[in-house]
């Protein structure tokens, strides 16, 4: 049976107008278009506690979106300075001693390791000594990691800090003393967990039975 | 007396066993008929013009006024909770998710399921399937498989469309008239609706329900008893047992897809 012209025409358009409408819900109506495109640099952050936080959840600085949480691990603070030598390299730095005494203190601390993937046109751009704080949005809204720059501190500030907690004078002698930003591989020292509701409630229930008892 | 209401029961629980053993064959009938289709696929495009691009104008329109209805209830009950910056993830979620796919079958069902029945019905009641079978010609393959793709393809397309009008039907009386934020109102819908967890199962379910009211619809046409008054019986009964089917499976789908 020869199918009219008009017919496949009408058919056409029925088909393209339902895949439009496909191809809109896909992009405007969900999170497809908001997917980064998967490169960028990986930069992580260690928390005591990192509730609420969700892979995926964004990254932001400023309130502009420049990442996202690409995994969240738990494990002791000893181990992931051992598996990572950059890693053990920037905590020694931060001031954690990582001599035999503290080593024991380190594999009983346990953290949330947050790996952020950062777009990479904000690669060295951003200084190393920058806040990575667990925000909220909204009174009930999400999760997400809030960056607020910090001071570029140098490489040699950082040797220098490291020599003074060793108790050796500052071998830096203003060579080689560039400014450091977050890359590959960062780890932001300055992090803030997520503040949970019922520890601040107990906090203040503490607060008020103390000086109850005090009177 | 008894046994007479006992035999009434058992001849109908027979009846309803045998109509479903029918259905079920001449569902395999038609799939195995579908291979055949590909070399003649204007017979196809003939039946999604029938099926499809003439339900348009219904499913545009009651799209657009279900969107509409959704943000007018949705903005009133969140403006309490000074939360109506999520009018586009309530419009957008319940259009993907349930009516969409939902209300999309159920017009379907009411506007080409019920055609496919009575033309089905009244080629029956008029032997003209008995001529195409005394030609050699097999009437599931010619007449019924044609229609079965054209529902399966036609379904999901127009529940998308559905969808998408709802959308901008609630985008157009919340912002538009309520006042709500545009950005707001598209950011938060983008940051809450998952592609795969809300589309492609709002996807999957319309699929679903286009294969089952076309089946239905098919079958009650070719089954119908091949009087006038049989082909009305057969016509109601495609609206009523397709609208059933696709609320029924509708509360199957999502309890396997959104969690039980």
């Amino acid at each position: 049976m020869m199918t009219s012209r008009s017919t496949e025409i009408w058919v056409g358009l029925f088909i393209a107008a339902g895949l439009a409408a496909l191809f809109m819900l896909a992009m405007k109506v969900s999170n497809l278009s908001s997917y980064t495109s998967g490169d960028g640099f990986d930069v992580f952050a260690l928390y005591e506690d990192a509730s609420g936080l969700k892979v995926r959840s964004p990254v932001t600085m400023a309130g502009v979106t420049i990442g996202r949480v690409t995994e969240i691990r738990f494990e002791p603070l000893w181990d992931v300075t051992l598996r990572d030598g950059k890693l053990l390299k920037q905590v020694n730095k931060a001031g954690a001693d990582v001599a035999k005494a503290s080593s024991e203190s380190m594999k009983r601390t346990f953290v949330a390791v947050v790996t952020m993937r950062i777009e990479n046109g904000y690669n060295n751009k951003i200084p190393e000594q920058s806040d990575a704080n667990i925000y909220t949005a909204g009174l009930l809204g999400e999760k997400y990691v809030g960056l607020s720059p910090g001071s570029t501190s140098t490489a040699c500030e950082d040797d220098d800090l490291a020599a003074a907690l060793e108790g050796k004078p500052a071998t830096s002698s203003g060579k080689n003393c560039q400014a450091r930003y977050l890359t590959q591989g960062s780890v932001i020292k300055k992090s803030q967990g997520s503040i949970v509701l019922e520890k601040l409630i107990a906090r203040f229930i503490d607060k008020f039975s103390d000086s109850g008892s005090k009177k | 007396m008894l046994f007479n209401s006992l035999q009434n029961l058992g001849q109908q629980g027979l009846d309803f066993l045998q109509r479903l053993g029918r259905g079920h064959i001449l569902f395999m009938h038609i799939l195995a008929g579908l291979p055949g289709l590909m070399a003649r696929f204007g017979l196809v495009i003939q039946q999604v013009f029938s099926v499809g691009v003439l339900s348009i104008v219904i499913i545009l329109v009651s799209g657009l006024f279900v969107g509409m209805v959704l943000g007018l209830q949705g903005y009133n009950t969140l403006v309490d909770f000074g939360a109506e910056e999520s009018l586009g993830v309530v419009v957008s979620l319940s259009l993907v998710r349930e009516l969409g796919p939902v209300v999309t079958a159920l017009l379907f069902a009411g506007r080409a399921g019920s055609a496919l029945t009575a033309e089905i019905g009244l080629m029956k009641a008029t032997e003209q399937l008995s001529a195409m079978e005394m030609m050699a010609v097999d009437p599931v393959r010619r007449i019924l498989a044609p229609r079965f793709v054209a529902g399966f393809i036609s379904m999901p397309l127009l529940a998308a469309i559905f969808s998408a009008v709802g959308v901008l039907g609630g985008f157009f009386v919340g912002v538009g008239l309520l006042g709500v934020d545009e950005g707001a109102y598209w950011s938060q819908m983008q940051a809450n609706v998952d592609l795969y967890d809300d589309i492609y199962n709002g996807v999957i379910k319309s699929v679903v329900f286009g294969i089952v009211v076309t089946w239905i619809a098919l079958f009650e046409g070719y089954d119908a008893i091949p009087t006038s008054e049989g082909v009305s019986r057969a016509t109601t009964r495609t609206v009523v047992h397709s609208s059933l089917a696709v609320l029924s499976l509708d509360f199957i789908l999502t309890a396997l897809m959104f969690g039980a």
